[in-house]
């Protein structure tokens, strides 16, 4: 059975569709403090801001790898094979790239030059 | 030069507010998009169409259609509001999911544009494109689409009734998420305390083909993670000399179940009837009747299109589809009413009755009703896709996909079909109920 991009982003969204109002809602918010990263970018070591967020976003990554098969009620012995590992490892880094990005906004506003 | 001007500052303002907006934007138009679209080009008309059961196959039809033509008047009659995810109910019946987990409600996937009458059809009377429901109304079309699923049919073992599941060892994953709770609840003792679980499949085409295995190798998976499966003695009783109408699936387990699960297997062995005061369960085989004692044992009733198809002018008259609706096997058309339609579990065809087969069959009853409007040549054919995700074992599965050619036909390429992995369970246990609903919505 053949699949095309509007059909797995249609199956993706309902996949969060319980979520989408929260989700909104965090985007939105993040948006503005993104917005305001930008309007005070002057006064931001924005250098520490990146490199927290990427610690953030790699432990985000290694967390889920690690929990994403007790998330489906299986256990990492259960992983078997080649596309078992890329599932996990491509799903580790999705989720890693989004609480990343999530992460910056708030993180860089509270990290400001020295005066 | 100093940048910092009340000037400068409210550029950037404008800037950062434009570019957040026009990312907004974008992002609700194409959310937009895929949350609602109308069809490139809907054909007008002022056609009756009934559609006769809103579940899987009916819902994903109107969702279609309603795109599809302008002006047609689409009725859907069906009683219920509550939408069963049936695929989800093996993992109900082996304790991973709670029977929550698969009750929806129609109202969320009925066309805005669809008359829906809540009631059912109790008979149809084609020769006058009539469908006569329970509440004694009879409702007229042009086109009819039959997606009223299969019935099932616990009276033809002796002795056996859904009021039994739950009880004295009696589970049935069939076909609502109360059966197959108290089916946990009979598995849970049978789990705990071991002893001989019998696990039957009856003859005919079933719903889910691949369910009384799943149910199998679960709760031998369950024994083994608590255990107790030394204690369990375990038996799988077809009612022919096969498992799974796909040869190579077939002569999978057909060493599988023996050799790796420790699973014997009773060729031609069809349940005839059962006694559960006792726990005996009696076999029709070749070398007469055979009466087993159990402490647990997995029915599946036999099983046909509802008696007002099966016995009316809708049903096959004859052949090897004898008790399913008449229909060809490539375009759903009605061999004999060529303004009726069928989909889903009531079709008599070589495979099907997956909630895959819908997901394929959906848009070809679809673009084909709307060409009989036109009276133009079908463009679409069910090359009788079917798939089951075939779960061994808690965390892994193996996503088993043909056709009509009964030759392996798998979407993903890296998957390998004969092999037990996650990544199809991941895709079982999270992605399928979203596919599902999004099936539902037409989009997929």
């Amino acid at each position: 059975m053949e699949f095309s991009i509007f059909g797995i982003l249609a199956v993706v969204l309902e996949l969060f569709r319980p979520l989408l109002l929260p989700m909104g809602l965090v985007v939105v918010a993040d948006l503005l403090l993104f917005g305001a990263v930008i309007g005070r970018h002057r006064r931001l070591n924005l250098r520490a801001g990146v490199r927290t967020s990427l610690i953030i976003g790699a432990v985000a990554a290694v967390a889920t790898a690690f929990y994403l098969p007790a998330w489906t009620g299986a256990d990492l012995s259960q992983l078997s094979s080649m596309i078992d590992y890329a599932g996990i490892i491509g799903g580790a880094i999705g989720v890693g790239v989004a609480i990343g990005l999530l992460s910056y906004p708030p993180v860089q506003l509270l990290m400001r030059r020295p005066a | 030069m100093n940048t910092k001007t009340p000037q400068n500052a409210s550029r950037r303002r404008f800037l950062t507010a434009s570019a957040m907006a026009a990312g907004a934007t974008a992002t609700g138009l194409g959310t937009g998009a895929l949350l609602g679209s109308p069809a490139a080009r809907a054909v007008d008309t002022n056609a009756r169409i009934v559609i006769a059961g809103a579940g899987a196959a009916g819902l994903s039809i109107a969702t279609r259609l309603s795109r599809s033509l302008n002006g047609a008047r689409i009725t859907l009659i069906d009683s219920r509001e509550t939408h069963l995810y049936q695929p989800g109910l093996t993992l109900v019946a082996t304790g991973v999911w709670d029977g929550d987990h698969v009750k929806d409600r129609n109202t969320r996937y009925m066309p805005g544009d669809a008359r829906w009458i809540k009631d059912d059809v109790v008979a149809f009377h084609p020769d006058n494109n009539q469908v006569e429901t329970a509440g004694g109304e009879r409702v007229d079309y042009d086109y009819l689409v039959v997606t009223t699923g299969l019935q099932l049919n616990f009276d033809e073992i002796e002795g056996m009734e859904p009021s039994l599941i739950g009880n004295n060892g009696v589970g049935c994953v069939y076909a609502n998420p109360d059966h197959a709770e108290r089916t946990w609840q009979a598995a849970s003792q049978y789990i705990e305390n071991g002893g001989v679980g019998l696990f039957t499949r009856p003859p005919g085409p079933i719903k889910c083909a691949g369910a009384p295995l799943k149910v199998t190798m679960l709760i031998e998976d369950a024994l083994r993670d608590k255990g107790t499966r030394e204690a369990a003695e375990m038996h799988y009783l077809p009612p022919g000399e096969g498992l799974f109408s796909q040869p190579d699936i077939h002569e999978f387990l057909k060493d599988y179940f023996p050799e790796k699960r420790g699973i014997t297997i009773d060729w031609n062995h069809p349940l005839a009837a059962i006694d559960s005061d006792r726990r005996e369960a009696t076999f029709t085989t070749p070398e007469g009747p055979r009466t087993v004692g159990y402490d647990f044992i997995h029915v599946v009733p036999p099983m046909s299109a509802p008696d007002m198809i099966r016995y009316g002018d809708l049903g096959w008259q004859e052949g090897d589809f004898r008790n399913w609706m008449e229909v060809d096997q490539y375009s759903m058309q009605h061999r004999r009413y060529p303004n009726v339609f069928g989909a889903g579990d009531v079709v008599g065809t070589p495979l099907g009755k997956t909630a895959a087969s819908v997901k394929a069959q959906a848009p070809v009853v679809a673009d084909n009703l709307v060409a009989a409007i036109e009276e133009r040549e079908f463009p679409a054919a069910w090359n009788g896709y079917t798939s089951c995700p075939l779960i061994t074992e808690r965390g892994q599965a193996m996503l088993v996909e043909f056709d009509f050619s009964l030759e392996m036909t798998p979407s993903f390429d890296f998957l390998n079909p004969f092999e037990p992995q996650w990544a199809p369970w991941f895709l079982k246990e999270r992605m399928l109920h979203a596919a599902y609903n999004a099936m539902l919505r037409g989009r997929v």
